[in-house]
């Protein structure tokens, strides 16, 4: 009996590793449905400093070369423009006053016309204001075909630049209809600009501003590099930087823009038409604006085509 | 049982090397919300170094610099009931060469017409040469023309000199003030005028207080007849125009009762007619009104081969 046990379980026990030796298998398709949301909050900090460095070698020999600069900065701040102080009434309290029967006008009619060349108008009725019409020109024939060395290039470089910056100003008007039994102020609007049949049919460079606000900065400014010859290498930059804050004075009381019953038109009819060239204009009735037309070039004329002779 | 034993444990050893697998084939639907904030900080530094090599030693030279400066500040108008008219009516008109007018009825006024020409002509062939003591002309080499025009107007503010310690210069505000009650006009008026003009022309005209106007040309000309050399033409042009911390307090007068006659403030620029048919370099200024910064700043240079005016 003894054996018979021994034998059984060990045939039970070879059965049981002979199964468990072979390797298991089976097929097997699952199907699901997996409904997952997920929220992944990704806050990615990137600094990226990079210093670019470029050494541009020309392998070339110039002949002739023409560089224009211009610059403009152009500052208006801390200024203020309201009633007058010391002429009213000083016991009057200031803030009840309210009627400053303030007129300005500034106009341009059948003017600026027909000219060849350059040209250069600021026209202001306002206050604090920056007008500025600036041409830079560098103009360089390099040598003709005639020499040996004739169609060595040209190099020609431009830059434009302008800054301008309105800071810490204040206004304060006001205007109401006079009271009855008092004259009536002039009709019309308070502060106009008007450009009428004027800047057109001009040939060259033309700039022109108007204002008839207060602390405005306006510029028109030009370089221009040009050369004739049959190639070369033209480099031009213009660049505008305009800064335009806290238009705030608190030494009397008020702050940025204050105005009420003011009317204001600034209008251009019949202008800036048939022109040829280069133009700029500004023309402004509001108060700290920067205003700027900015130009560059640098360009090469292989055949003497600009207008400014064949070489 | 020793046997058994030892065919026990191979048998485990079996079960442990063998390992089951399966074929799994999974079908999934993932729905997937992912929310991504990037914040990028860049700074890129650019350096751009160009060298250019002019091969040419000019002979001939002309170089003009042209400098103006105007300075308005710590002044004071109290102009009540002050009318006050500029006109310029039917003039300026058909002139040649170089024509500067400044014209002014306001007060405290900066007005100034600059012009600056260096002008490197080619020697006629009538024209004997220099003496011997005289370093010689060279002409049949390249030409060089700079020219450099700045333009300065500051209102309010002023550049005080260093202290005894030594220093720069340090820009100090002195504001200006207009105090001013009832104008009936004040008005600055340009009628068929600055017209068929040839040649530079500068202009300007104020009515109003504590302006600067400027009108600048700087001319370098290098003529380099039949050469047919190459050359160098620079030309810089700076304007800068500063305007602080002034006050323009104008107004009504208070009225005195309810039948006062309120005049208020009455301005005009006006310009018509006038600035047209003109050939060559023209600016113009006109202001009435107070504290303004006007320029108009030309530089040029040329060389031109094949030039012998």
């Amino acid at each position: 009996m003894k054996k018979s046990l021994y034998a059984t379980a060990g045939s039970a026990l070879a059965l049981a590793l002979l199964a468990y030796s072979l390797p298991a298998s089976a097929d097997v398709t699952v199907f699901a449905d997996i409904n997952k949301t997920k929220d992944i909050t990704v806050t990615e900090n990137i600094t990226i400093n990079k210093t670019v460095l470029i050494t541009a070698t020309i392998d070339v020999l110039y002949r002739s070369a023409a560089e224009a600069d211009a610059i403009v900065n152009q500052t208006t701040t801390n200024h203020d423009v309201d009633s007058s102080f010391e002429q009213l009434d000083p016991g009057i309290d200031l803030s009840a006053v309210n009627d400053f029967g303030i007129h300005l006008l500034a106009t341009m009619t059948d003017s600026v016309n027909d000219n060849q060349g350059i040209v250069g108008v600021n026209q202001d009725v306002g206050n604090m204001s920056n007008q500025g019409n600036q041409v830079s020109l560098a103009v360089a024939t390099p040598a003709d075909g005639s020499v040996p060395e004739a169609n060595q290039p040209v190099l020609i470089n431009s830059q434009s630049e302008a800054h301008q910056n309105n800071t810490n100003n204040a206004v304060w008007h006001g205007e109401v209809p006079a009271p009855e039994g008092q004259i009536e102020f002039a009709t019309g609007p308070n502060e106009s600009a008007s450009i009428d049949t004027s800047i057109n049919d001009n040939v060259g460079i033309v700039n022109v501003n108007q204002n008839a606000g207060n602390m405005n900065n306006q510029a028109n400014s030009e370089a221009l590099a040009v050369a004739i010859s049959l190639a070369g290498v033209a480099l031009s930059e213009a660049a505008l930087g305009q800064v335009n804050s806290n238009p705030d004075n608190e030494s009397n009381g008020f702050t940025a823009v204050f105005e009420f019953g003011v009317e204001k038109n600034a209008s251009m009819t019949g202008s800036l038409n048939g022109n040829t060239g280069v133009g700029g204009v500004n023309q402004a009735a509001g108060n700290m604006a920067n205003q700027a037309n900015i130009f560059s070039a640098s360009f090469i004329d292989g055949g003497g085509a600009v207008g400014l002779g064949t070489p | 049982m020793k046997k058994i034993l030892l065919a026990g444990v191979a048998g485990c050893a079996l079960f442990v090397v063998n390992s089951a697998s399966a074929d799994v084939n999974v079908l999934a639907n993932i729905d997937k919300t992912k929310t991504i904030t990037v914040t990028e900080n860049i700074t890129i530094t650019k350096t751009v170094d160009l060298t250019a090599v002019v091969d040419v030693t000019p002979g001939k030279a002309a170089e003009s610099t042209g400098v103006v400066n105007q300075t308005n500040y710590g002044n004071e108008a109290c102009g009540n009931c002050a009318e006050k008219l500029d006109t310029i009516s039917g003039s300026i008109n058909d002139s040649n060469g170089i024509v500067n007018v400044n014209q002014s009825s306001g007060n405290m006024n900066n007005q100034g017409n600059a012009v600056s020409i260096a002008w490197d002509a080619v020697r006629p062939p009538t024209v004997p040469p220099p003496p011997d003591n005289q370093p010689p002309s060279t002409p049949g080499a390249s030409g060089f023309a700079n020219s450099q025009a700045h333009l300065d107007q500051k209102n309010g503010a002023f550049l005080a000199p260093p202290t005894e310690t030594g220093g720069e210069p340090t820009l100090t505000s002195d504001p200006n003030l207009v105090d001013t009650v009832n104008l009936v006009f004040r008005d600055a008026v340009i009628t068929d005028s600055i017209n068929g003009n040839t040649g530079i022309v500068g202009v300007n005209q104020s009515v109003g207080q504590m302006n600067n106007q400027a009108n600048q040309v700087s001319l370098a000309v290098s003529l380099l007849g039949d050469t047919h050399e190459g050359g160098v033409a620079l030309s810089e042009a700076d304007l800068g125009q500063l305007n602080v911390s002034n006050s323009a307090h104008e107004s009504d007068s208070a009225p005195l009762d309810t039948t006062d006659i309120q005049i208020g403030i009455n301005k005009a620029a006006t310009m018509t007619g006038s600035v047209s048919n003109n050939v060559g370099i023209v600016g113009v200024n006109q202001g009435a009104g107070n504290m303004a910064n006007q320029g108009n700043n030309v530089s040029a240079a040329f060389v031109v081969v094949g030039g012998s005016l």
